[in-house]
Parts: structure tokens; C-alpha cells; sequence
């Protein structure tokens, strides 16, 4: 208040001087200040530049896409409007929706189930259990495809949303990871509440995942991000554009021998914005709960 | 995502044949001989053909307009659904994943090196048979001979080409001056187009002579432009399909090295295994000359500001026995599974693809080499080409290319993962980590342990 209502400049320098200057840390402290600050401006560029080159050529002519232009001096959105004009975006991202909803409910519950069940009920086996689930992480997903395609269209799901998500309602990571979180939760609340006469499931979903909200989130994430950006799977399992998702219209976009690189950035634009609105949202959730898997 | 899909495609294709075996050697696919107009009037009520192609882009709407007025032409009769399965080697993956489930379109668009495999697979009519069978809908004679070619094993064709290109030399006149080289410097072998990169890359500071995309097609085209088998025997062309690859023959040896000499002494550009990253740099203006696909011509001229020529490719053999190899895709009628009536009304939708008509409106929209030879004949077609010297060039290649064994390419099966294993130690020899000699031995020998695990896989 003091220094908002003094009349002239040099006394608030002189104000602002002797309130800091205490305060002010050493050289050595500035020093690594400047490195973390440095070290984070790199990180951003690094991680910002490849979005910002993505959302430019979205927006450049062909001719400035081929000179590599960086600062702009015309832009456009007919890059943007040949896309949608290609590909059932509108349709493709509804569908995308969905499946990323389905799939991400559905690997949350089951793996909320699994890792309840080998962390709090003791039974035998269920080290057993749990090296088997962990051991389904070392199968390539490309030596299921045929399986899966086989299974789902022997229940006649070809071509339809649960097929889609069919194979991937249950997980091995997103167990690894509750399980993980569960484990570091304090088993003397578990206990209470089952003492209290709380069932397993009213344990489970009023106790245990109240408790471990961030990995709970970041296992969300996990599941959200890898169901938006199948490609494969969709592609080999849908046979109507209007029951793809959104990767497989991007693919559409590039052509065999002369690809338009400014129509597949537009393109890729439009399917980046929900995944970095996503992980900017969640970001908090996301690294608090990849730090707290940690075994501590 | 993209390139475990090609790995996958590959692999899914020899579980594909192992479950198939049998009918591998039955390559009509059909007890009887093919269906012809007759079956079509038979049929009660529309015949839906599914049409699975790997277009995308601005060919995927050219080819659904084709498909659009097909559909009114046949209404009540035909109708064609044509579904884009993603890029030609996921299409492959999920035909092989639809023989097994015997789910298989009625009508197959896939690319070049699916041929071999496709012909194994037994899954389809021959072209020849079906034509034969239905007269008066489409003259294989006026098919481009390089195409027909490439796409007949023992002398018959097998599907009908559909969207063809051809590698050819682009040329930046604007650089070629700079170093000094008159307007008229011949570039019809590769000797000369070799010397005139060395020539840039001395005279003019910063510039590349040449530049190829790193990718196998490349090492392909400068063995037929040399005039020899890829394969053996005969590049899978006369008997059987391809039983080993060559890539040490002196004429090989020759042609890739002297390419190779240009990347190792700085004359020539890498951009790496994206042809559109060629274009960018031949944009640019930082390199003289480049190897690219004809398909590429329409992205070359939207973002050239300077002269340049599209000439055909460079031989290094005799031009009566050298020539490249076309690329693209082609149309495979598909039989076990789908009814007479189906199979004759998919060889109508593939003859108007291929007619004069289609062929046209397609190549201007696309940029695609018609295949069709009366397509010169219409009356449009003379001043679009005086409109486009590049698509002229193409089709002057198209007509010069002779229809002999090397230009054919090589027709097998392990197409797809001898592509991707010769890659390597090329790109090993041309970066100069790698003697060339020892690079082509590695990549022969990888080459022939994919065709004989194919094989075996195959019961061939």
C-alpha cells in the first residue's frame, strides 16, 4: 500500500530495493536458477516447436510448406477445408469419442477390479495372478491381431463400435499401475471399512478409489490416450467410413506418391487439439500419479 | 504405427498362405472357366460389389466420381462400394486377415509388389480369363504393354492395372545453367545424368546434384534400367514365381555404385525414405536433379517457382532390353466366395476403370499415367498433354519401355519383406559406413532368407 501511494519513481526502487534485498539469494542459488530456468525453456521448445510446425503448416500455402517457412507472412485455411472436404471428420471424431469412452470405462473397471482383488482380499495364487497379468505386458500387440479379429468377428461385431473395443476392455498396465497405487494405500482403512460391514465393491469404489484419485487419473489418461490414437485395430475391424475413427480419416489424408504435407498437418491438427487439451487438463494428475507409483 | 502396419502386413500375409495352401497352387481360384455376361443376367436383383482400395487423398475422390457413375450407369443392376482400408500395406494386411476369415471384397485395388503374393494366394480370376470371357468390354491389347507386363505371371495377365506411374528424372534447368551445362546436355543414361551431378556439385556452391528417396523401389529401377533380373529365375516371370534375389550382378554393381559414388562424395542429397521430402528439397532448389515417381509431378508443379523438365529415367543397359518398372496398383477380381454373378459384375466395374473414359478423367485429376493406350485418341487428351510436358512425358516412357523380363520387375511373394531388408544395408553403403560390395552381398543374402521362408511358408 505503502509503496502504490509514493509520489516518485526513485523511492520505489529504493522501497522495492530494501524490502528484496534480504531476500535476494546467492550467486550459487541464482546460478542454478538460471540453469533450471534455461533447462526449461529448452524442454518447452523441444516439446513446443514439433505443435507449433504442425499447427503452421496446417495454415501455410503449398508453395511456403516447400520453402520450410517458419514466420509466416500469408495464411490460409484451405488446407483445413480440403481435409474436411476429404474425410468424415465430423462422424469419425463422434465415433473416436466413443470408443475412447468405452475403452477407457471399461479398462478402468476391470483393472480397478483386478488390482482390488490381488492387493486386499488375501488369497492364494495371487502373486501368481498378478505375474501372469504383468506378463501380458511383454505381448506384442501385433501377434493378437489375428486372434482378436477372428474372436470378434466370429460374435458377429464387425463393423460396430464394441468391436472396436472388444479386446481392449481389460489391460495388464492400467492393473500394474492401480495395483501399485493401491498397495501404498493404509490397508487399516481397508480394514475399517470392512469392519464397518462395507462390501468389497462399496469398498473398492467409496474407500480405495477415492483415495488413489491421481493414479486412478493417470491410468485414465493412459487408457484415454492409447484408445484415441489406435489405428490399427479400427482400420482392420470397421469396413464403413462412418464407423472409423479419427486415425484411420488421417491416413486418408496422405497420398501414396505425392502427399500434400500442408492437408495431412491440417488433418493432424484437428485430431492433436483433443489429445493436448487432454493431457493439459489432466497434466497435473498425470504426473503426480506417474510420481507416486513409485515404490516408496 | 505406420511401419509396424507395413512389418504386419508382411507377416500377416505368410499366416495367411500357410492357411491356404491347397489353394495356392489353383490360381483361377474357379473349378470352371470365368463367369461371363451371361451369369450377370441370371442374377436376381442389384449385385453389390465391395471395392477395397488404399487411395487417398485427391485419388480417392477421383476414383469414388468413377465409381459414382458407374453406379448410375448400372442402377438396379450393379452396385459398387468402394471402401478405403488404409494405405496400400494395411489393405494388404486386412485382405490377408479376410482370406482366412473368408471375408474377401469381390474387387481388390493393390499395390505393385502385392502381386506375387496375390497370384499365390489363389484367391482370385485372372484378368485374361475374365476378358476372355466377357468380349466387348475390355481390349487387353490396349492396355500400356509395361503395365501388362508387370502385372502377368507366365504370360497372363492377372489383374487389371488401374493407376500406374513410372520413376522418372526431374531436372532443375535453372541449376544445370548455374554450373555451366548448355540447355541441350544429354541426360538419357545414367553415365551422363551422373556426370552432370558431379558437374553441379563442383561449379555451384551449396546445391546437390542429385537426390532419390531411400527406399528399395529405387535400387529396383536402377537394376531393370540396367537391363537384369531383380530375381531368379527370370524374375519370377516364365515358370514359377521367384525363387532369389540378385543384387551382385556387374551390371547392378555398376549402376548402384555409381549412384552410390554421387552420396559418398557429397554430390548427392539424402532426404530419406519419403519421396515427399525429395520434393521438398527439389523445390527448394537445393539439388539439380531427382529420381521420383511420375505420381509425384502435380505436388512438383504446385510448389516450383523455377524451370524444370520431367525427362524419362535413365538407362544404364540396352534399350531393348532395359526400362523401368512401372509402380501403382491394380484390380484383382476375387473369386472363392463370391458368385458368378459377383465376379462378372466386379469385371465390369474393373473394365470401366480401365476404359478410355475413365483412364482420361482419372490421370488429369490424379496425375496417373492412363493405362490405357486409346486414351491419346480422345479428343481432350492431346491438350491436356500439350498443357502438362510432364504426363508426356510419362506416357513417351510408358511406350518406349520394352515388355522384357528385366523391366517386368520381380514377381514374388516376399516382395514386401525383401523391400524392407535390402534397405538397410543399402543405406549403410550410400551413408559410406559400409563398403558398397559387402553392403550388396548383406543385402542378397537377407533378401534370399526372406524369399525361401516365404516359400517354405507357401509350400512352394
Amino acid at each position: 500500500m505503502t509503496v502504490t501511494t509514493t509520489p516518485t519513481r526513485p523511492t520505489v526502487t529504493e522501497a522495492t530495493a530494501a524490502v528484496r534485498r534480504p531476500r535476494r539469494p546467492g550467486p550459487a542459488l541464482r546460478a542454478r536458477g538460471m540453469v533450471r530456468w534455461l533447462w526449461l525453456v529448452v524442454l518447452t521448445v523441444v516439446v513446443g516447436f514439433p505443435v507449433y510446425v504442425t499447427l503452421l503448416t496446417g495454415l501455410l500455402p503449398p508453395q511456403e510448406v516447400a520453402h520450410g517457412t517458419l514466420l509466416p507472412t500469408r495464411l490460409t485455411l484451405d488446407n483445413f477445408r480440403e481435409a474436411l472436404r476429404n474425410v468424415p471428420f465430423g462422424q469419425q471424431y463422434v465415433v473416436s469419442v466413443l470408443v475412447t469412452a468405452l475403452q477407457t470405462g471399461g479398462q478402468l473397471l476391470t483393472s480397478s477390479l483386478a488390482a482390488y482383488a490381488l492387493v486386499f482380499p488375501r488369497w492364494r495364487g495371487r502373486a501368481v495372478a498378478f505375474a501372469v497379468i504383468v506378463a501380458t505386458l511383454a505381448i506384442p500387440g501385433e501377434s493378437l491381431v489375428i486372434p482378436n479379429y477372428e474372436l470378434v468377428t466370429g460374435l458377429g461385431l464387425r463393423d460396430s463400435l464394441l468391436g472396436i473395443t472388444l479386446p481392449f476392455l481389460a489391460a495388464g498396465y492400467p492393473v500394474f499401475l492401480l495395483r501399485q497405487a493401491f498397495l501404498t494405500l493404509p490397508r487399516e482403512v481397508w480394514e475399517a471399512a470392512r469392519l464397518d460391514g462395507c462390501g468389497d465393491l462399496r469398498c473398492l469404489f467409496l474407500v480405495v478409489l477415492p483415495m488413489a484419485r491421481p493414479q486412478v487419473t493417470a491410468a485414465t489418461l493412459w487408457s484415454a490416450l492409447a484408445a484415441w490414437n489406435g489405428y490399427f485395430w479400427p482400420l482392420l475391424i470397421t469396413d464403413s467410413p462412418d464407423r472409423r475413427t479419427v486415425q484411420v480419416g488421417i491416413s486418408q489424408l496422405v497420398n501414396a506418391e505425392s502427399t500434400s504435407p500442408g492437408v495431412i498437418y491440417a488433418g493432424t491438427t484437428l485430431v492433436l487439439l483433443p489429445t493436448l487439451l487432454l493431457v493439459i487438463v489432466g497434466q497435473r494428475f498425470l504426473l503426480h500419479g506417474l510420481a507416486r507409483t513409485s515404490p516408496r | 504405427m505406420r511401419r509396424s502396419a507395413s512389418v504386419l502386413a508382411a507377416v500377416v500375409a505368410l499366416t495367411a498362405l500357410s492357411g491356404c495352401g491347397d489353394n495356392g497352387k489353383n490360381d483361377t481360384g474357379n473349378s470352371g472357366r470365368a463367369p461371363g455376361p451371361e451369369a450377370l443376367k441370371a442374377a436376381k436383383g442389384p449385385v453389390t460389389v465391395t471395392l477395397w482400395h488404399g487411395l487417398g487423398d485427391t485419388n480417392a475422390v477421383a476414383l469414388q466420381k468413377l465409381v459414382d457413375r458407374f453406379n448410375a450407369q448400372h442402377r438396379g443392376k450393379i452396385e459398387v462400394k468402394a471402401v478405403y482400408q488404409g494405405q496400400y500395406p494395411d489393405v494388404l494386411a486386412k485382405y490377408t486377415a479376410a482370406i482366412r476369415d473368408k471375408s474377401t471384397p469381390s474387387l481388390l485395388l493393390s499395390y505393385d509388389i502385392s502381386t506375387g503374393f496375390l497370384h499365390d494366394a489363389g484367391q482370385t480370376v485372372p484378368a485374361q480369363d475374365l476378358a476372355e470371357a466377357n468380349p466387348g468390354t475390355l481390349s487387353l491389347d490396349d492396355i500400356r504393354p509395361a503395365a501388362r507386363n508387370y502385372y502377368s505371371a507366365q504370360g497372363k495377365l492377372m489383374a487389371v492395372p488401374f493407376n500406374t506411374s513410372m520413376p522418372m528424372l526431374y531436372v532443375n534447368d535453372d541449376l544445370l545453367k548455374k554450373a555451366g551445362l548448355p540447355a541441350n546436355t544429354p541426360l538419357n543414361t545414367l553415365d551422363q545424368v551422373v556426370a552432370a551431378a558431379k558437374t553441379v556439385h563442383r561449379k555451384v556452391p551449396k546445391a546437390g546434384g542429385l537426390v532419390q528417396p531411400f527406399d528399395t523401389w529405387w535400387i529396383e529401377q536402377l537394376t531393370a534400367a540396367a537391363g537384369v533380373p531383380y530375381c531368379g529365375p527370370d524374375n519370377g516371370r516364365k515358370g514359377s514365381t521367384a525363387s532369389s534375389v540378385k543384387l551382385t550382378s556387374p551390371q547392378q554393381r555398376k549402376a548402384i555404385g555409381a549412384v552410390s559414388d554421387l552420396y559418398t562424395s557429397g554430390a548427392g542429397l539424402d532426404t530419406g525414405e519419403d519421396g515427399s521430402n525429395a520434393v521438398t528439397a527439389f523445390q527448394q532448389g537445393k539439388v539439380a536433379m531427382m529420381f521420383n515417381s511420375s505420381g509425384a509431378a502435380g505436388k512438383i508443379k504446385e510448389g516450383a517457382d523455377f524451370p524444370y523438365r520431367a525427362l524419362p529415367y535413365p538407362l544404364s543397359g540396352p534399350a531393348a532390353t532395359s526400362g523401368p518398372v512401372v509402380g501403382g496398383a491394380a484390380l484383382w477380381v476375387n473369386g472363392p466366395g463370391h458368385g458368378a454373378a459377383e465376379q462378372a459384375a466386379s469385371w465390369q466395374v474393373a473394365a470401366f476403370l480401365a476404359s478410355p473414359a475413365s483412364q482420361e478423367e482419372f490421370s488429369r485429376a490424379t496425375g496417373y499415367a492412363p493405362i490405357n493406350k486409346k486414351v491419346e485418341a480422345l479428343p481432350g487428351q492431346q491438350k491436356t498433354l500439350a498443357a502438362r510436358p510432364d504426363l508426356k512425358a510419362v506416357i513417351d516412357q510408358f511406350n518406349k519401355t520394352p515388355a522384357t523380363t528385366a523391366a517386368a520387375g520381380c514377381l514374388t511373394g516376399a516382395m514386401p519383406t525383401v523391400r524392407a531388408d535390402v534397405l538397410g544395408p543399402i543405406q549403410s553403403a550410400f551413408a559410406g559406413k559400409t563398403p558398397l560390395d559387402t553392403a550388396l552381398k548383406n543385402a542378397e543374402s537377407a533378401a534370399n532368407r526372406d524369399i525361401d521362408r516365404y516359400r517354405e511358408q507357401a509350400g512352394q
